[in-house]
């Protein structure tokens, strides 16, 4: 479910999964109170969450949200 | 495969084999056979498949189905719903029309019924196409 145009915003999810002792996408999912498919989603920037599961997200990791995601606005013309 | 796409798989194969049998029989039999109780008939064991098996996937994966849907899957349902509810409405008023022209009963009832189906049935397959381009 790409509500953004693709690139716009990307995620270290991956990395900061690796970084907490290797956290799964279910241990992950369980924290943020959603399904472990759509963690999947969100790591591979199909799906882009509403800013309460990005901030529970963030808590997840004990990290500022700009540290999980970044935005990169479209260039303009 | 998150559970709720697997009662979409259920739901949507269910309506695919329940009313491809009951189209298929029912418009070979033609509009001069009786299809009430077939109809019912049908319904009901539409009903009772997809009860049955949401059961069984409940009782087969009880920690996924006490999980409240997410917002992605909310999402995923509403898009589908949406996107169904204008076939649904395009059905009814054509409907409509068939009935305001005097078309046979036997057509208007087969006709909303079809479109029912096919709502529903787009509906289940865009949830199950928005599951599986996610995957």
């Amino acid at each position: 479910m790409r509500d953004v145009r693709a690139g716009l915003i990307e995620n270290q999810i991956r990395r900061l999964r690796f970084d907490h002792a290797e956290m799964t996408q279910e241990q992950l999912a369980a924290r943020v109170g959603v399904t472990r498919q759509t963690i999947i989603a969100i790591e591979q920037g199909k799906y882009a969450p509403s800013l309460e599961v990005a901030f529970k997200i963030a808590d997840a990791f004990g990290v500022p949200l700009e540290a999980v995601f970044q935005y990169h606005p479209p260039k303009r013309r | 495969m998150a559970f709720r796409e697997k009662t979409a798989w259920v739901t949507l194969l269910t309506y695919l084999g329940a009313y491809g049998y009951y189209f298929w029989t029912v418009f070979r039999a033609g509009p001069d056979h009786p299809f009430g109780a077939r109809l019912i008939g049908v319904i009901a064991l539409l009903v009772l498949i997809i009860v049955v098996c949401n059961i069984g996937l409940a009782l087969w994966k009880p920690d996924e189905a006490r999980l409240a849907a997410d917002e992605r899957e909310r999402l995923i349902g509403l898009k589908a719903s949406a996107a169904a509810f204008h076939v649904a409405s395009a059905g009814a008023i054509t409907a409509a029309g068939a009935v305001a022209v005097g078309i046979p009963a036997f057509w208007v009832v087969n006709g909303l019924l079809a479109v029912v189906a096919l709502a529903e049935i787009l509906r289940q397959g865009l949830i199950v196409a928005r599951y599986r381009l996610d995957a």
